[in-house]
C-alpha cells in the first residue's frame, strides 16, 4: 500500500496575498516551522488547523489541500 | 521593576530544548562521574570533578534565568507530534543500549563488582533519568531541524 502525498496551495495563496510565513503562522496560531512543513507537504495537519487555514484564505479545505496517489 | 507575564520576551521551543539538552547532558555527566567514584571506585582527578561541577552550576543558572526572564513559546500540534516522536526515539535508544549491554555481558561472560549502597542506586537511577531526558531534547531538536530550514 502506498501513502498518498499531501499537496497544498498554501505557498501560492500566501504569495498572492503578500503574506509572510510568520504572518500566516500567527493568524493560524501555529509556529513558522509548522507553516514551512505544511508548504512542503511534509506534515498532515489536523482538521482544525486545515479549516483555520482555509478560513484565513476564505476558501474551502479542498481548495487548499489535496492528496496525490 | 518586574515585567508582566505577557510583556516578557518569548523563549522559543528550539532554544528551550537546546538549553534543556545542555543542562541534562551536564547533569548526566555529573551523575555518571559520581557513580564512577562511589559505585565502581574509579579514581577521577579532582580538577575534572570541579570543572564538571562548575559547568553544571553555570548551565543551571543560564537555564533558570532564561526561564525567569521570558515566557515559553506555546507549542502547536507539530511540536506535540515531534515531542511524541522524540520520546519514542529516546526510549528506543535506551532499550537498544540496555539490550546491547545485556548481550555483550552474556556473550562475553563479563562481570564486575559493584559496591551496592543507597548512593549507588540513586546515582544509577539519576544517570538513566538524565540520559533519557537529554536524548528526548536531542531528538526533538533533530526532528525540528529536519526540513524546517527554508527561506521565505
Amino acid at each position: 500500500m502506498t501513502m498518498a502525498a499531501l499537496k497544498t496551495r498554501i505557498k501560492e495563496l500566501r504569495a498572492l496575498q503578500g503574506m509572510t510565513q510568520e504572518e500566516l503562522a500567527e493568524l493560524a496560531g501555529v509556529r513558522r516551522e509548522t507553516v514551512i512543513r505544511l508548504e512542503r507537504g511534509q506534515y498532515n495537519p489536523s482538521l482544525k488547523l486545515a479549516m483555520d487555514i482555509a478560513k484565513i484564505f476564505s476558501l474551502s479545505v479542498e481548495d487548499i489541500f489535496s492528496y496525490e496517489e | 521593576m518586574t515585567l508582566k507575564k505577557s510583556e516578557k520576551p518569548i523563549l522559543t521551543l528550539g532554544k528551550y530544548h537546546k538549553l534543556r539538552f545542555a543542562l541534562m547532558l551536564t547533569m548526566f555527566f555529573m551523575v555518571v562521574t559520581g557513580l564512577l567514584c562511589i559505585g565502581i571506585s574509579v579514581h577521577i582527578p579532582d580538577h575534572v570533578v570541579i570543572i564538571l561541577f562548575a559547568v553544571m552550576i553555570a548551565v543551571n543558572l543560564i537555564y533558570h534565568v532564561s526561564f525567569k526572564r521570558s515566557r515559553l513559546e506555546k507549542g502547536d500540534e507539530l511540536s506535540e507530534l515531534n515531542e511524541n516522536w522524540a520520546y519514542r526515539c529516546s526510549y528506543g535508544v535506551m532499550l537498544f543500549f540496555a539490550l546491547l549491554l545485556m548481550i555483550i555481558f552474556c556473550i562475553g561472560r563479563i562481570s564486575f563488582s559493584v559496591e551496592i549502597n543507597y548512593m549507588t542506586v540513586v546515582f544509577t537511577a539519576g544517570s538513566i533519568y538524565f540520559a533519557n531526558e537529554f536524548l528526548k531534547s536531542g531528538f526533538f531538536l533533530i526532528l525540528e531541524y529536519i526540513g524546517s530550514k527554508e527561506n521565505e
